[in-house]
């Protein structure tokens, strides 16, 4: 049996708060088609928040950069064997991974 | 041996070099050791196994059809990003849950250290854990660490809080032999009676569980009763089923909580038939010694690069069961992540134009239901996406006439509030179209009349 090489990469990865900049967007909403309501007319100013001041802001791509760069700093059982611990992902078939994800039953 | 190969590397070949280095002639010598009379002698009465392609035909035919639901209660059906699904398929982030080995998990636990700080910044809490399973057992172990801080046995409990929620609190509590003292609601405004719950505070209570926004769907106003708890020197818990509200809604962190536990999958995490879910668990610094769960911290490693590890593990998992916090040792890593990546996709604007969208769509709707004949809205109070409808008329049968025209028209309250009997729970998040709501008013106008 040849023995399988897998040194990884060794990722030297931002945290999200430290990439993107202001007016970056990587999410796409539902039409308005109802009139856009001010939350302060419905619910007492003193319970609303100001700005989700230290979120992140990143654009699609940069979201998707991110986290495959954080996965290929990871081991996977499509890599390789992993036999560690009982609670860990064995190899399934990619068909489960497809009948979960339909829409009627997800 | 058919299609299960595709599977299971070994050839026949293979199989027959092995058998022959360990000395057996067939397959079943192995099994010698155990006794032939319990030893299966036919094959099991299985139907004949299916192909990959004929597989996926039978799956796509037992599929639900689609429904118009307004159904919330606790799971909430939002818009989920492809990224989403396209990231988490990668085994790298799937097969391992837990990140027992740094060295090849600084992906996970990265990716769970910016879970952990968005928590934070959300919940406007100072430390999160990893995860919990869900909601409700998030909470219960809010009220098992309320317990063990200030070393008291009583938990005053909103009856505001999701019904299910506190099912679960009253089992985790059993054992233990604790006691829930519920808060009653106001009847007419829906929301936690503050009077009420400082009539039940005294020295033995370790803390006060409410719940925003609550079952009803309605905004409870936390500040004044977290001050009351803390004159009592209790702790402030504060749940949540409906993440998505904290786009908008000022932060418990902000109202005086002390712990912040409640429900995380309207961020990414598919409906599922209810699960598996997001348990979102944050507390005060000073208090981190006594929350459950893992945590994740920051360090360096041989070379000075930043690098992440499980930290504070003595709380509960290498240490005595009697002296451990939780004994969860384990968290949703998996819906941790899904979470991470939604909320990087909606992030400062995305996330609050989301709430601001649910709450729209959902006053629409309560516009539209004011208007039908035989239809009240219940409480004046403010609510997220979530509203109490009374309708003139048997709930079970008008839920019955929507279902017929592919609605799911509401939750009946009448299941967990004998009082709410004529009483429908419906929730109108951003997947909702206005054709679908005007459907949904005028299929119910006319299953009330």
């Amino acid at each position: 049996m040849e023995k399988i090489k897998d040194n990884g990469l060794i990722q030297d990865e931002p945290l999200i708060f430290e990439q993107g900049g202001d007016g970056r967007k990587g999410y796409s909403l539902p039409r308005w088609d109802v009139e856009e309501m001010k939350p302060e007319k419905f619910v007492p100013p003193s319970l609303l928040r100001k700005e989700l001041d230290d979120f992140p802001q990143l654009c699609e791509v940069d979201v998707v950069r991110h986290f495959t760069r954080l996965s290929q700093w990871n081991y996977g059982v499509d890599s390789g064997f992993y036999p560690l611990g009982s609670c860990t992902m064995k190899y399934n078939p990619k068909v489960n991974e497809e009948i979960a994800r339909m829409s009627g039953f997800a | 041996m058919k299609d299960f190969m595709r599977y299971i590397p070994h050839t026949q070949e293979d199989i027959q070099t092995m058998l022959k280095f360990v000395g057996a002639k067939k397959v079943e010598d192995l099994f010698e050791v155990i006794p032939k009379e319990y030893r299966l002698s036919k094959p099991l009465n299985l139907p004949e196994p299916l192909s990959e392609p004929d597989l996926l035909r039978h799956l796509q035919e037992l599929q639900s059809p689609a429904y118009s639901s307004f159904l919330g209660a606790g799971a909430y059906h939002h818009f989920i990003p492809s990224v989403v699904s396209a990231l988490i398929s990668r085994s790298e982030f799937y097969t391992a849950y837990t990140p027992y080995q740094p060295e090849i998990s600084q992906g996970t636990l990265q990716a769970i250290f910016e879970y952990q700080t968005l928590v934070c910044q959300l919940t406007g809490m100072e430390v999160s854990n990893a995860s919990m399973y869900d909601g409700a057992s998030s909470l219960a172990e809010a009220v098992l660490m309320a317990g063990r801080v200030t070393k008291r046995r009583k938990i005053l409990l909103s009856e505001a809080v999701h019904p299910e929620y506190r099912k679960v609190i009253q089992t985790y509590i059993d054992p233990d032999q604790q006691e829930i003292i519920p808060i009653p609601y106001k009847k007419d405004e829906g929301r936690t009676d503050e009077r009420r719950l400082s009539d039940l505070l005294d020295g033995e209570v370790s803390g006060v569980v409410i719940q925003s926004p609550n079952f009803f769907g309605v905004v409870e106003d936390l500040h004044p009763m977290a001050d009351k708890a803390h004159e009592a020197g209790g702790l402030m818990i504060v749940g949540f089923s409906e993440a998505v509200a904290y786009g908008i809604l000022k932060p418990p962190g902000e109202e005086g909580a002390d712990i912040v536990a409640g429900e995380g999958q309207s961020f990414g995490i598919p409906l599922s038939y209810g699960g598996p879910y997001l348990g979102i668990f944050a507390t005060r610094e000073k208090f981190v010694r006594n929350m459950p769960g893992r945590l994740v911290g920051e360090t360096v490693d041989l070379e000075g690069k930043r690098g992440f590890v499980l930290t504070l593990a003595t709380r509960e998992q290498h240490i005595r069961r009697e002296r451990a916090t939780s004994n969860i040792c384990t968290n949703e890593g998996l819906c941790a992540v899904m979470a991470t990546i939604f909320l990087s996709c909606l992030g400062k604007r995305g996330l609050r134009e989301l709430a601001l969208m649910n709450l729209s769509k959902a006053e629409y709707a309560k516009k539209v239901a004011s208007q039908i004949r035989g239809c009240k809205l219940v409480f004046s109070s403010p609510t997220f996406n979530e509203f109490i409808l009374r309708i003139q008329g048997e709930p079970e049968r008008v839920l019955e006439g929507l279902k017929g025209k592919k609605i799911l028209g509401g939750f009946p309250l009448g299941r967990f509030y004998p009082e709410m009997n004529h009483h429908l729970l419906v929730t109108v998040t951003e997947m909702k179209t206005r054709e679908e709501i005007d459907c949904w008013a005028e299929a119910l106008e006319k299953a009330l009349k």
